[in-house]
């Protein structure tokens, strides 16, 4: 049963297409990301769905009921902006009340809904002060509870983390999940960070140049790639390059020395395809145990993980190793670099645009 | 942000209450300048071209006797020539006085930078007529200077009364427009990267050099837009040449004033009154053409 | 930053005495016990400034003053605030046109706006009225009010719109509840410094201004011409003090830097 369903919405910006041939379902309660890099076209498409941008094409439809051509003022969605957009000469309470003042909500009840809503964000005690007074953090809280006091059946978050520090994203991102699933309300939100995407949603669709990508839970936008784009938009990742060869009439995969087999190797249009090891999926071993062997060109100490750039003939290689508390090894090191037949994936080459 | 903004500019075939509604709110103000500026500017060109009889009056002809006149006879000659005369004295000077002031404050500490700058700019406010008396009684017939030279004893009491002088109608003006120059500098001077500085005294060059050779550079948009501010004001300004220059010392704006109101011939006050006008929006053009040219490229 | 040098200092010095000493004078005048022109040497004394009281030309010419610059300020920011959201906010034809429009009272010598509106106005009628004064001003004072009010249209987070707007607001209310309080400071900096200009305008107003109509700085200069006298000094000493009070509240308010550099 789907809530919000975009219907092949399309924006044209005189010969450039910002946004084609959206199609989206959503379900009541779920949290969707659009995920993509800038100028990809999710936030022409969550302007659409706001009723700020006009569609050129396509229908959205909220509940069932057509509002492709109802009035912003009129669709009554909850949007946080990307600059918080709060209202600088009106306080933390008035911002939050200014919903409810549109809809002529009776004194009482207006109260008792901001001074919930502000609770729910963590920010009851601040309602006084005006938005310069307050952290970039509580800003963000302000606009949350600003958006939320309405009631909105969608809430609509434009790169809602991306004014944050790196700490405070992560804190946020938490408090963000949970304040959404107690109150329930759809949302949708835009963000060209992977990792928000991936922690924060129920399904994220990926976009790029205009078009969706892929639809899909997170961890199967991880796994489970459509594409090169995908792939490495999403996650860290090997793209390297191989050839379908022939081994005693049996078709098989060959990366730099190393030929091994592969079980989906029917119906592959090329010889050479592209395929995608997570740097995490690769291992290090010594070159008798590899299947491919390296050279340790660079190591970086992450913290929680050593990240090697290794040089083989396969190409350049990421591995990440997790960090066990000794330094194993080192640069200029030889090793051999092998991986699990199922952390292969096959890609096709991106087609659209 | 750049996403947003770039669908902000709407689609190329918008509904006509969007195309509209630009005229609609810009309407009122632009039919008020239409009217109340066009009109007058017009029926004083028309003007220009009437002639005038001191028995008759404003005679409604073509003619283009007025700005024959006012271009051939010599008493006009001297007018303007003083009038644009004083104009490049007093740029010269504001450059001299205000350009090293501008630097010398955007160099001082916190309070007091902004005090003096106060202080630069605040006379800015104050009535011309006010601060063009302060003058008089400087330098009139029984003024402070005078009294100074006398007690010091470097000069005789008159050599301080500079009244319906060049020099008097000059030193006032410079007070009255140096803070443009000061402004127009100073925003300049803001704009710097007062890291440039430093790199160049890194690169051994003593501070006369890097106010030469690399702050003096960057600001001469700064200073050019004062000096186009201070010249354009200065050759049409009325209050300070008619009171310190008097009937003696008459430049374009004060020759217009008195057609008009003394001698009552409108027609030749409408010519004076337009050669000025043309010769300072002549003067505004070159400028934005040249600073267009110039300067979109290396100080955009 | 580098500190100036004693040479630097000794200049700034010098232009600052410069820059005051005219206005010095005024005041020091303005306090003198002696029936003419003459420096406070035996007692600084009111005399004059209770001979400001006892002339009604200067009191009603300030008055005229104050209701011009506050009418001509008032219409020049209704006019300037939709006209500044179109120029900002839409793309159109003409659009660069009438910002050269609105501009261009800053190009035209004020002399010439005078005999200007001296002949228009007398050609229709309201010669000297005060209608036909407040029209005039809000000519000559619009780019001020227009660049002030244009800057803080541009400079406006236009997503707070589109919040109000999401939450239900009417264009109407948008723009009384959102976008009017938000760009009101730059408003109000260009109301202050239209009143103040319009307040302060000699040459322009001295062609269209009625013996009824005079405003406060054509008395004065009028009473130049004529004679200078201690009065002209307290009458001066009194706008200087009134300049100086409003100069103290404005920087309080906004800092007077940025409202003088729209003046340039």
């Amino acid at each position: 049963m789907s809530f919000l369903r975009l219907e092949s919405l399309t924006k044209q910006y005189g010969a450039t297409t910002a946004a084609k041939n959206i199609t989206l379902d959503i379900a009541k309660g779920e949290f969707v990301s659009l995920l993509g890099p800038s100028g990809c076209g999710k936030t022409t498409t969550l302007q659409m769905i706001a009723g700020f941008v006009e569609p050129t094409q396509g229908r959205i439809l909220m509940d069932g009921v057509n509002i492709t051509n109802q009035k912003a003022n009129q669709r009554g969605i909850g949007i946080v902006f990307q600059s918080y957009a709060l209202f600088p000469h009106m306080t933390v309470a008035e911002n939050a009340r200014f919903g409810l003042e549109m809809r002529r909500v009776p004194v009482d009840e207006s109260h008792r809904r901001v001074s919930e809503t502000l609770e729910l964000v963590g920010l009851d005690h601040l309602g006084d002060r005006y938005p310069r007074e307050l952290s970039g953090g509580q800003r963000q809280r302000v606009a949350l509870a600003r958006a939320l006091v309405i009631r909105p059946p969608l809430l609509l978050l434009d790169e809602p983390l991306s004014n944050l520090d790196a700490k405070l994203r992560e804190n946020m991102q938490i408090e963000l999940r949970n304040i959404q699933q107690q109150v329930g309300t759809t949302t949708l939100m835009v963000t060209h960070d992977q990792s928000e995407a991936l922690s924060l949603s129920d399904r994220v669709v990926v976009m790029n140049q205009g078009c969706v990508v892929q639809v899909d839970e997170p961890f199967n936008a991880y796994e489970q790639p459509n594409d090169t784009f995908v792939s490495s938009f999403v996650g860290k990742t090997n793209l390297l390059s191989a050839q379908v060869v022939n081994r005693n009439g049996q078709p098989c995969l060959r990366l730099g020395e190393c030929i091994f087999d592969f079980p989906v190797t029917a119906g592959l249009e090329s010889d050479d395809i592209k395929l995608s090891i997570r740097p995490e999926r690769l291992e290090l071993t010594d070159i008798h145990h590899g299947q491919l062997i390296g050279r340790v060109r660079t190591r970086l100490f992450l913290g929680n993980h050593w990240l090697y750039q290794i040089e083989s003939n396969a190409g350049d290689l990421l591995v990440t190793l997790p960090n066990h508390g000794f330094m194993a090894i080192g640069v200029g090191d030889d090793v051999g670099v092998r991986w699990q037949p199922d952390a292969v994936r096959i890609l096709k080459e991106q087609a659209y645009g | 942000m750049a996403e947003l903004t770039s669908t902000l500019s709407e689609t190329p075939n918008p509904p006509v209450s969007k195309r509209l509604a630009p005229w609609l709110l810009s309407g009122p103000g632009a039919i008020f300048f239409l009217t109340l500026l066009g009109m007058p500017l017009l029926m004083t060109l028309v003007l220009s071209f009437n002639s005038f009889d001191y028995s008759e009056g404003i005679i409604s002809t073509f003619t283009l006797n007025n700005y024959l006149e006012v271009l051939t006879d010599s008493y006009f000659h001297e007018i303007f020539l003083r009038t644009y005369g004083i104009s490049v004295a007093v740029v010269i000077l504001c450059i001299l006085i205000g350009v090293p002031e501008a630097y010398i404050l955007s160099r001082m500490r916190s309070p007091w930078r902004s005090l003096f700058l106060v202080v630069t700019l605040a006379p800015l406010l104050i009535s011309v007529v006010v601060r063009t008396l302060g003058w008089v009684l400087l330098i009139g017939g029984n003024g402070l200077l005078g009294k100074t030279l006398e007690a010091l004893g470097l000069a005789e009491a008159s050599a301080g009364n500079l009244m319906y002088t060049h020099t008097g109608v000059i030193m006032a003006l410079v007070h009255v427009l140096v803070p443009f120059m000061v402004i127009s500098v100073w925003a300049a001077l803001q704009k710097l990267d007062p890291a440039v500085e430093n790199a160049s005294l890194s690169l051994g060059a003593s501070h006369s050099i890097v106010f030469r050779r690399i702050v003096i550079p960057q600001i001469l948009p700064g200073i050019l837009s004062g000096s186009l501010i201070v010249f354009a004001l200065s050759a049409s300004a009325f209050a300070t040449p008619a009171i310190i220059g008097g009937r003696r010392l008459k430049v374009a704006a004060t020759a217009a004033y008195d057609e008009y109101l003394n001698t009552m011939n409108w027609p030749l006050g409408a010519a004076i009154a337009f050669i000025l006008l043309v010769a300072n929006v002549a003067l505004v053009m070159t400028y934005n053409r040249m600073m267009e040219r110039r300067f979109r490229r290396t100080l955009g | 930053m580098q500190r100036n040098g004693k040479f630097a200092l000794l200049f700034h010095s010098l232009f600052v005495v410069f820059l005051l000493a005219p206005l010095v004078v005024v005041v020091l005048v303005a306090f003198t016990p002696n029936g003419y022109l003459s420096y406070p040497t035996s007692g600084l004394s009111l005399r004059w400034f209770k001979a400001i009281l006892d002339n009604p030309a200067f009191i009603r010419a300030f008055w005229n003053s104050m209701y011009l610059g506050i009418a001509a300020a008032t219409i020049s920011a209704v006019l300037a605030i939709p006209a500044a959201l179109a120029i900002v906010r839409y793309q159109f034809r003409g659009r660069d046109g009438l910002v050269s429009l609105f501009l261009s009272p800053l190009m035209i010598p004020h002399v010439v706006l005078g005999v200007a509106f001296l002949s228009f106005f007398s050609r229709i009628g309201i010669y000297g009225s005060f209608p036909a004064l407040v029209a005039a001003h809000v000519i000559i004072i619009m780019p001020y009010t227009m660049r002030l009010v244009m800057a803080s249209v541009f400079g406006m987070d236009r997503s707070a719109e589109q919040a109000a707007l999401s939450l239900g607001s009417s264009q109407w209310t948008v723009f009384r509840r959102v976008t009017l309080p938000m760009i009101l400071p730059g408003v109000a900096g260009g109301w202050v410094l239209a009143f103040t200009t319009s307040f302060d305008e000699l040459s322009m107003t001295i062609f269209v201004a009625s013996p009824s109509t005079t405003t406060l700085p054509v008395q004065m200069y009028n009473h130049i011409a004529h004679t200078i006298d201690p009065l002209i000094a307290s009458v001066s000493t009194v706008l200087i003090v009134i300049t100086a009070l409003f100069m103290v509240v404005l920087d309080r308010l906004y800092g007077l830097d940025k409202v003088l550099i729209g003046k340039g």
